[in-house]
């Protein structure tokens, strides 16, 4: 019962993923904006690749077949999300900004630009 | 069976004269480099296909710190060839110091001339005499 | 048909179809982040032959490294490819047409037509160093090192290794022979801490994963005489987490903790010197140079376990020497590639 509790867990979570996945490529053709379709290739990483491997780590403990190796594979995965759930934020944030700073890519829809108002001394 | 490793094989080859085609004909100096990178990964790969074993089950060569004499058989008849890995780790960090130098040459060149174009290093050349 | 030999084709053809976008493409941007990809590609297959060794070296080497040093030599050249003037399809297609008919012969050849290209039986060679290298039973020619690879690196083919360590110490010598202005320029413009680098949450979040690199790169360069990884791995996989850090934070916060080009270069030094003492040691005791267990008629040996932890004789040193010495390289070439080039082209007096 638990197992298959566990089993099912693991499967909804690599399907979310998969969903987030597709939403975000959708996004990535569709997208009218540089900076929103960064957005959607960001969804991409930390909706769908975190949480399929949240799921393929949670699936790892219910396989039989792996023997004592479920463990590692458990660890490693999560070790892997955290890792994805770090870097890649912070990657689309740095491109972002140079995008931003060396004025290859303007904005097309924005309200507030707070990076430009404090240009002088808001961002070192 | 059989076709999946024709297909392998000849997609290793194709890979190695298209990028010696690439190295051959593009005139940008990175570009070159860059396939040149393509070709002696292609030639690494090829070689370490040498030295694998085609069976149900091949292992890493690696064994663990207490074997007893039946597992040093086992061990023997199902690992893959190491001699060629230490071969190509040998190749590869010789490779990386060949193409370390050839970038800082490439940028030596555009201080000199203004250009990484081979054409037009050639017409520079040649007006200096 | 096993699922690895069709992952294995699979990355294949996806390496195939790369190189004709690389060569094609006109953005030299494109071209190395696309040869980047490749490179993983390359990794997955190496992975699928077993060749964990030289995956493990191929990762930082080829995603990491190639990439930063080529993008680096673009920002100081150009961008864009000029391909005016090059229409040359007719000889593109006798290529292809060419390389299609000499592929598919090939590789109908060595794919079970006059024997098969991987072999079922490894040479005779690769059973002699399976079957000795962790024989307790025969200690004739054993390592030690339950690790195949690393005992043939470091034991049985230690002089080839050496060879290749001073092609790369040559290398960067060259390298620095080619920069030979820094000195000039750290004097003309005293290296200001303020004010550089990127935003907060870069450099938050860099400081992060180089403690995550740096871990894992010393747990690669310290077991690398037990299980995959050694020391050229664990001192590569060490400079990209240098690279994560000079990148946000700047070389000044390098230079200001006193890594400079000199004291690197001091430190790759010591670690050569320390192999090259490692290995001439057995040869004034008695035995035979790069020696690591005793022989029959050489009765010069290393401890294999030292304090409780299995040393493998002297390849944990080695390994451990191997790793500082290869970090403290790329650091030197990370570092001299990260001065602006306006710089040299003042010095060199070049004109614009």
């Amino acid at each position: 019962m638990l197992k298959e509790l566990i089993f099912l867990i693991g499967i909804g979570l690599i399907t979310i993923g998969i969903i987030f996945k597709i939403i975000s490529s959708i996004g990535l053709l569709r997208l009218p904006d540089f900076y929103l379709r960064l957005h959607a290739a960001t969804i991409n990483a930390v909706g769908g690749t975190t949480l399929s491997i949240v799921g393929v780590a949670i699936l790892s403990l219910v396989c039989d077949f792996l023997g004592d190796l479920r463990i590692y594979v458990f660890g490693s995965a999560l070790a892997i999300a955290a890792i994805i759930l770090i870097t890649s934020p912070v990657g689309s944030h740095v491109i972002a900004r140079a995008a931003y700073k060396s004025k290859t890519e303007l904005p097309k829809y924005i309200f507030y630009d707070e990076l430009r108002k404090g240009e002088s001394n808001a961002y070192k | 069976m059989n076709f999946v490793w024709i297909m392998i094989i000849s997609c290793l080859i194709i890979t190695t004269f298209l990028s010696l085609y690439g190295i051959a004909t593009r005139p940008n100096m990175i570009k070159k480099i860059v396939l040149y990178s393509t070709f002696s990964d292609v030639i690494n790969v090829f070689i370490i296909l040498l030295g694998y074993r085609r069976s149900l089950n091949p292992r890493v060569p690696v064994l663990h710190l207490h074997p007893t004499s039946e597992e040093i058989a086992v061990f023997e008849m199902t690992s893959v060839d190491p001699i060629v890995q230490t071969l190509v780790l040998t190749a590869i960090v010789i490779g990386l110091a060949v193409m370390l130098f050839l970038t800082f040459l490439v940028i030596q060149v555009y201080r000199l001339y203004g250009t990484i174009d081979t054409r037009e290093i050639a017409k520079k050349s040649r007006l200096r005499g | 048909m096993l699922i690895s030999e069709v992952l294995l084709a699979y990355s294949m053809i996806v390496i195939t179809l790369l190189t004709l976008v690389i060569i094609f493409t006109k953005d030299l941007v494109n071209a190395v982040v696309l040869s980047a990809a490749q490179s993983i590609f390359f990794v997955i297959a190496l992975y699928l032959l077993l060749a964990v060794d030289v995956a493990l070296v191929y990762l930082p080497v080829a995603v990491g490294g190639y990439s930063l040093i080529f993008l680096y030599a673009i920002g100081k050249t150009e961008r864009f490819e000029k391909v005016a003037g090059y229409s040359r399809k007719l000889i593109f297609l006798s290529v292809m047409a060419f390389m299609l008919i000499a592929a598919l012969l090939i590789g109908m050849l060595a794919g079970g037509y006059t024997g098969w290209i991987p072999r079922e039986v490894t040479r005779p060679l690769a059973r002699f160093v399976l079957r000795s290298t962790i024989n307790h039973l025969n200690k004739t020619f054993w390592t030690s090192s339950p690790e195949a690879v690393s005992a043939t690196v470091w034991d049985y083919r230690g002089l080839d290794t050496f060879f290749e360590i001073a092609v790369f110490y040559g290398s960067i010598a060259g390298c620095l022979a080619l920069f030979r202005f820094i000195d000039v320029v750290f004097k003309e413009r005293p290296i200001e801490k303020a004010d550089v680098g990127l935003s907060i949450v870069a450099k938050a979040s860099c400081k992060i994963i180089f403690a995550l690199i740096a871990v894992a790169s010393a747990s690669l360069m310290l077991h690398g005489h037990l299980t995959p990884g050694g020391g050229f791995q664990g001192g590569s996989a060490f400079s990209i987490a240098l690279m994560v850090v000079i990148i946000p934070l700047s070389q000044y916060f390098l230079r200001g903790l006193g890594l400079e080009e000199r004291r690197l270069m001091l430190l790759r030094s010591i670690g050569l010197t320390l192999i090259a003492l490692l290995i001439l040691l057995p040869a004034a005791l008695g035995g035979y140079i790069f020696q690591n267990q005793a022989k029959l008629w050489a009765d010069f040996g290393y401890p294999t376990i030292i304090g409780g932890f299995w040393t493998s004789g002297s390849i944990f040193f080695l390994n451990l020497f191997d790793g500082m010495a290869v970090a403290a390289g790329f650091a030197i070439i990370f570092l001299i590639l990260s001065i602006p080039e306006e710089c040299f082209k003042r010095l060199m007096k070049v004109k614009p």
